[in-house]
């Protein structure tokens, strides 16, 4: 699964791309613990960013399919 | 009803546009302030999740339309260096009334600032501050 990190999540992993080998869709759970054991100063983040799936913000219900890129949204800023 | 969306890094610029049947045409353009948090700024640097952001911001705008009936919108958000004095964002709505106009201006900078991924990445300080 391609994993994108933007603005202080790519400062906290220290990488704005990474690839994971993963087999089935994961929880949000699952990624976040699979992010933090690579990156560990992303907890710092965990709980104010979101994640998205193919380009769209993935439901706290839902799984994240690995044939789709996921990505770290910290809290935005723009306009 | 037309939506232009543009992320660039290019200085922003947005043409007039001839839009029949619009007696109002509302804009917004966002500027780099000189200072932030009470310090000196030449710029802010902003990053976007690209695809992403403009797929959000064309479905904000869409969402608004069904809310308050518009003819054009176009968003024009910048990306990169934006020196202090320029434009981060152009917005303009064209509409029937100033009414929708306004109110699209208005409720779609609310949604950007919460949920279109794109980030004022660094900020460059004044070297004498």
């Amino acid at each position: 699964m391609r994993v994108l990190y933007f603005s202080n999540a790519a400062t906290l992993a220290g990488c704005r791309e990474e690839h994971w080998e993963v087999g089935s869709p994961i929880s949000i759970a699952e990624f976040w613990a699979e992010a933090v054991r690579r990156h560990p100063q992303l907890a710092g983040i965990q709980n104010q960013s979101r994640l998205a799936s193919g380009g769209e913000y993935v439901a706290s219900d839902r799984l994240l399919d690995p044939n789709f890129e996921a990505a770290v949204i910290p809290p935005v800023s723009g306009g | 009803m037309k939506i232009e969306v543009r992320i660039a890094s290019s200085p922003l610029r947005i043409e007039a546009a001839d839009v029949s049947d619009c007696g109002a045409i509302a804009r917004f353009d966002g500027i780099v302030r000189g200072t932030e948090d009470g310090r000196s700024i030449t710029a802010i640097e902003y990053e976007a999740y690209q695809p992403m952001a403009e797929n959000l911001i064309r479905q904000i705008l869409a969402d608004l339309h069904a809310e308050h009936s518009f003819a054009l919108a176009r968003v024009h958000h910048r990306i990169g260096v934006v020196p202090v004095g320029e434009a981060a964002i152009i917005l303009d709505v064209h509409s029937r009334h100033r009414g929708e106009a306004f109110a699209v201006v208005t409720k779609f900078m609310d949604r950007l600032k919460l949920d279109v991924p794109i980030w004022k990445a660094r900020v460059h300080f004044s070297h004498d501050d």
